[in-house]
């Protein structure tokens, strides 16, 4: 009896993980895409200081979340993000904005598909 | 994380009923769920040591949730007869008193070369000999040979010895009576009342009673889960 136990706490616990990670996850893109939004609207007006510091803001902020969500995301999508968050800083750097603005979408794209990837719809399930 | 979990779960009872489907020719002695377990596990550990790509929990949580789903399985089977019989099957009486029963063959896909062989395995050449032969839910083959085949025993050389009988079977398990037990030894419910009732014991007190054609039974009762734990 004492393994039916062990067993139905295991299983509790990967649900309870699964549903905290899929949270983690939400609140991460929540922000990422938030920051995203912000160097858009940045790169419309042309400001030269702000896309800057927006596009580092952004990079710092993605390697501080990276490390969490390495441990549950395919390595693959999270390094092709890494590459982008240092080619959007260096695009700012460079005031290649057109370029800008296009990376920051697919960046948007990227993070977003995270997050849908690992929602456990019918979709993703088969 | 979900999806993992969600995948294994799919993947695990698709599995089940494949084995279940592909019947016990395919199995060797472990239980169809066992079977499942052993092939997936192995699988999915190979996948996430390969492939670094892959998060180690990628691979931790689907063998962890394999070897819950296991425990659980089997402890839903020790409280039900029916999800025993539906994860695991029930043994098949292929021959009986010398007679095969062709429609269990056919059922279970067994040819006779098949059924010859593996009575050979057992030194068993002619089929008049036998008296049991028994597909087990693991695919291994059980015989109970005819008394005047069977191997002389000390016991049955004593004077008064019963010189073979028909093996006993399985009359109440965990409670339950098994109706076509009671028509194999030739009694009737009354006599398992009886019998029952001079023991001192209702049925759902019983853990195990056996009994052959010459009515001779052996009850174990169920013990207590305090005394069980201890």
């Amino acid at each position: 009896m004492k393994r039916v136990w062990i067993a139905l706490g295991l299983v509790a616990a990967i649900l309870a993980g699964g549903i905290f990670s899929l949270w983690h996850l939400e609140r991460i893109t929540r922000e990422m895409g938030n920051s995203l939004e912000q160097l858009s609207l940045a790169v419309e007006q042309q400001d030269d200081a702000r896309i800057l510091e927006l596009a580092l803001m952004f990079q710092e902020q993605w390697q501080q979340f990276e490390p969490g969500i390495r441990r549950y995301i395919h390595h693959d999508e999270l390094e092709s993000i890494t590459g982008g968050s240092a080619r959007l800083a260096a695009l700012a750097r460079y005031q290649d904005y057109g370029e800008l603005a296009a990376e920051t979408d697919r960046m948007r794209h990227l993070v977003n598909h995270i997050l849908e990837s690992e929602r456990p719809t019918l979709k993703n399930i088969f | 994380m979900l999806i993992v979990f969600f995948r294994v779960l799919i993947i695990y009872l698709l599995i089940i009923v494949c084995l279940r489907l592909m019947g016990k020719r395919q199995l060797g002695q472990l239980q169809p769920a066992e079977l499942v377990v052993t092939i997936l596990v192995s699988n999915i550990a190979t996948m996430a040591i390969e492939d670094a790509n892959v998060p180690l929990l990628s691979g931790v949580i689907p063998i962890l949730a394999l070897v819950c789903f296991d425990v659980l399985v089997s402890a839903l089977g020790l409280h039900s007869k029916r999800v025993r019989e539906l994860v695991s099957g029930t043994p098949r009486i292929i021959i009986r008193d010398g007679q095969i029963d062709q429609q269990q063959l056919r059922e279970l896909r067994f040819t006779i070369d098949d059924m010859m062989e593996q009575l050979r395995a057992k030194d068993v050449f002619d089929i008049r000999q036998v008296s049991f032969a028994i597909v087990e839910t693991t695919g291994a083959f059980s015989v109970y040979l005819k008394p005047e085949a069977q191997p002389a025993t000390a016991g049955m050389l004593q004077p008064g010895g019963d010189g073979g009988t028909a093996p006993p079977v399985v009359l109440i398990s965990d409670g339950a009576v098994i109706e076509s037990a009671l028509d194999y030894c030739n009694l009737r419910p009354q006599w398992l009342q009886r019998v029952l009732q001079e023991e001192g014991y209702q049925p759902h007190q019983v853990f195990l009673m056996t009994c052959d054609r010459q009515a001779q039974y052996l009850i174990v009762p169920k013990q207590s889960k305090r005394r069980a734990r201890g």
